[in-house]
């Protein structure tokens, strides 16, 4: 068991000046308080990197040291920083120190720094070499996952339940170590090794007496074809992981294949609007260039028509002179020359009386204003100002839509190059064939491991044979040959048996965590592992949750870290990271709730909006041990103090 | 990790070992979980474990 006792934290991250966590003895959660650029993150980087050298920033990508420094005391030109923590296992106090330092005056990159690492065991400093053999012990790196890890790193847990995934073999090769799985998995291998070994020397002896030759000879040559027959399986089984390496790799590259065809598919809509913009645009054109040839009357118009009002009036008065001058006349003659009859009696009074002074001699002649006016009246009106300014419009919007179009065209075109497509279009090929070739190597291992058990047949009916009759130095040999044998054939059922039981035991601890954390005990009922360790969620009727969200998927990575904490030979803390964020209040405070039951030592990295002082001191009680802030001194210093 | 950590992993094996072949010394096969978990880096240092083992398997039956 490793617990935790001190962390000691100097010019790391956000802790310019020495900063120092205390974790109680026995069992319950440390919770440390935090604002975002506080540095939560920091602090379990600082444990990751007292045991590993590590730290890791978004998306688990390690980052570079030299962005580690605290840069308040960067730009006081002070580089370098230190961790120390010290923790017990199995009853012995370590004390780790991990202390980077520039080895120029001003360090730009990672190679400009020196570290040490001391390392104490009771009272003893272990020199390098047994410091590089007792970390792994203590703490193996490849199950760190589930001892130090945040939101993000359990969003990774959705993997197991797609078991032929690359991620997914990698975690669930992470849950065997961290479950003791390597322990038999290495010693059916090195039991195996032990026997060719045997094997060969039996045979060996065997063929040195008349009487046990031919049977010495043959269980000789089967050792070696038996032994020849597993290279080939080792060479195969290599090649099978580099084509599931390859198999992962293209995969990735597919999965950007979806972007890229989304990207296709908006290149190709926006250049045929474009090609209809243009098209459009042209047609705008055509018509304003028509309406443009009649534009000149619409200018003319007021001009014309004034001219036009003015020419009437003139005619009119033209009009009543010319009717003025032949009434005077047919008063005058009491005869109308228009109509050529005589004016008689009242008539001829009235229109004497309305001819007046006229002169009747005068002239009978139209004027000017006739003509004009008829000139005048050929000029065709028209105002289409308001159809050549819409057409206007149109056109200048369809000529802004074509310019927005090409820019997203040429930003799209830069994603789409060309070799990407060419790229896609490999991958697809390339996927293709690392499947077929995966299924003939599998095949191929499965013939080699058919002809194996053969040979290991034969070989163990010839070990019989010798046993009968062989001489007492070959029956030593046999005698080696058979308890490895034995040995090796009891290892290998163990690997199966133990992994079928630790699943069992995964799945009962995972379903009770799980159930603790939910909100849907009405829904659901358990957890169901699967071959990859992956946990679906199973209703009381038995069915299977198809659509889980992300809260959910959240609950069970968590129930899946507790129960390999329950299960697993070697245990630890778990520090946890900003947990809360895709959470409701009610799965929230199921968590908290169930963080005693994960782990003997708890160490809960929390964002006080994400869940109060308050609630986690009630949810916790008296498994709440100790309550740390980090408080701001300025942008770049943060000071790590006790909640009293 | 201490050995009484993995007692479940040992009890798997030793149970197996029982059933497979009782005449199989469970100290031998406890010998190699202890080799393995001692030195879980190290294929060399196992494997002298497991043969260290092995000899003092073979030594107790050579003297019965």
């Amino acid at each position: 068991m490793l617990h935790l006792r001190r962390l000691v934290v100097e010019g790391f991250g956000p802790f310019a000046d020495k900063g120092r966590v205390e974790f109680p003895d026995g069992p319950g959660v440390t919770v440390v308080y935090g604002d975002n650029m506080r540095g939560k993150t920091s602090l379990l980087n600082a444990i990751r990197y007292a045991f590993f050298g590590k730290v890791l920033g978004r998306g688990s990508k390690e980052r570079r040291l030299h962005t580690v420094t605290n840069r308040a005391l960067a730009a006081e030109g002070k580089y370098g920083f230190s961790v120390s923590l010290t923790f017990d296992q199995d009853e012995t106090e370590y004390e780790l120190v991990r202390h980077c330092r520039p080895k120029v005056l001003l360090p730009a990159k990672d190679e400009d720094y020196i570290e040490d690492v001391m390392l104490r065991r009771g009272r003893n400093l272990l020199g390098p070499d047994e410091q590089k053999a007792a970390l792994p012990k203590i703490f193996p790196h490849e199950v760190s996952r589930f001892f130090l890890f945040d939101g993000e790193l359990l969003q990774e847990y959705e993997e197991l339940l797609f078991s032929e995934s690359e991620p997914a073999h990698k975690i669930s090769e992470a849950i065997e170590r961290i479950l003791g799985m390597p322990i038999l998995k290495r010693g059916r291998a090195h039991l195996t090794q032990l026997l060719e070994g045997a094997d060969r020397l039996a045979a060996k002896e065997a063929s040195k007496s008349q009487k046990t030759k031919a049977l010495g000879v043959s269980l000789q040559m089967a050792a070696e074809q038996k032994e020849a027959h597993q290279r080939e399986i080792r060479e195969m089984q290599a090649e099978l992981a580099e084509f599931a390496q390859q198999k992962a790799e293209l995969e990735e590259i597919l999965k950007s294949k979806e972007k890229y065809a989304s990207l296709l598919a908006e290149r190709d809509k926006l250049e045929s609007e474009l090609e209809e913009a243009v098209r459009q645009e042209k047609a705008r054109k055509a018509d304003l260039q028509r309406a443009m040839g009649d534009a000149w009357r619409t200018l003319l118009y007021e001009t014309v028509r004034s001219a036009r009002s003015a020419a009437e009036l003139e005619a009119e008065k033209d009009w009543d002179r010319v009717a003025g001058v032949l009434r005077a006349q047919a008063a005058a003659s009491a005869h109308c020359g228009v109509c050529d009859q005589d004016v008689v009696g009242s008539a001829l009074t009235k229109l004497r009386e309305s001819a007046g002074h006229v002169d009747g001699k005068a002239s009978l002649g139209a004027s000017a204003a006739h003509s004009t006016l008829a000139d005048l009246r050929k000029f065709h009106e028209s105002d289409n100002s308001g159809q050549v300014t819409e057409m206007w419009s149109q056109a200048e919007a369809l000529r802004l839509r074509q310019a927005a179009h090409r820019d997203r065209l040429t930003d799209l075109k830069g994603a789409l190059s060309d070799s990407e497509e060419d790229t896609t279009r490999r991958a697809k090929a390339g996927y293709v064939e690392v499947l077929e070739k995966q299924g003939v190597k599998k095949a191929a291992v499965d013939a080699a491991l058919a002809k194996v058990e053969e040979i290991e047949k034969n070989i163990q009916r010839m070990r019989k044979e010798l046993d009968a009759h062989g001489n007492a130095e070959q029956k030593a040999w046999q005698l080696r040959a058979t308890l490895l044998g034995q040995a090796v054939e009891v290892f290998a059922a163990a690997v199966e048996r133990y992994k079928a039981d630790l699943r069992e035991r995964v799945e009962t601890s995972a379903s009770r965590l799980f159930l603790a954390m939910t909100t849907e005990r009405r829904d659901f009922a358990r957890l169901a592992i699967n071959e990859g360790y992956g946990l679906n969620i199973v209703h009381h009727d038995g069915k299977i949750e198809a659509s889980r969200s992300a809260g959910a998927e959240h609950v069970v990575a968590l129930a899946l870290m507790g129960a390999l904490q329950q299960n697993a030979p070697l245990r630890g803390p778990i520090m946890m990271d900003s947990l809360f964020g895709r959470l409701d209040g009610g799965h929230t405070n199921n968590v908290i709730k169930t963080l005693p039951e994960m782990a003997e030592q708890v160490v809960l990295l929390v964002h006080e909006a994400e869940v109060g002082r308050a609630q986690i001191r009630k949810l916790l009680g008296s498994s709440l041990v100790k309550e740390y802030e980090l408080e701001r001194v300025s942008a770049r210093r943060t000071r790590i103090a006790v909640v009293k | 990790m201490k050995t009484s950590e993995i007692k479940t992993l040992l009890k798997t094996v030793k149970v197996i070992g029982a059933e497979k072949h009782p005449d199989l010394d469970a100290d031998f096969l406890e010998a190699v979980v202890n080799a393995e978990q001692q030195n879980p880096d190290d294929d060399l240092a196992a494997q002298r474990g497991i043969e260290l083992a092995l000899e003092k398997v073979l030594s107790k039956k050579r003297v019965r």
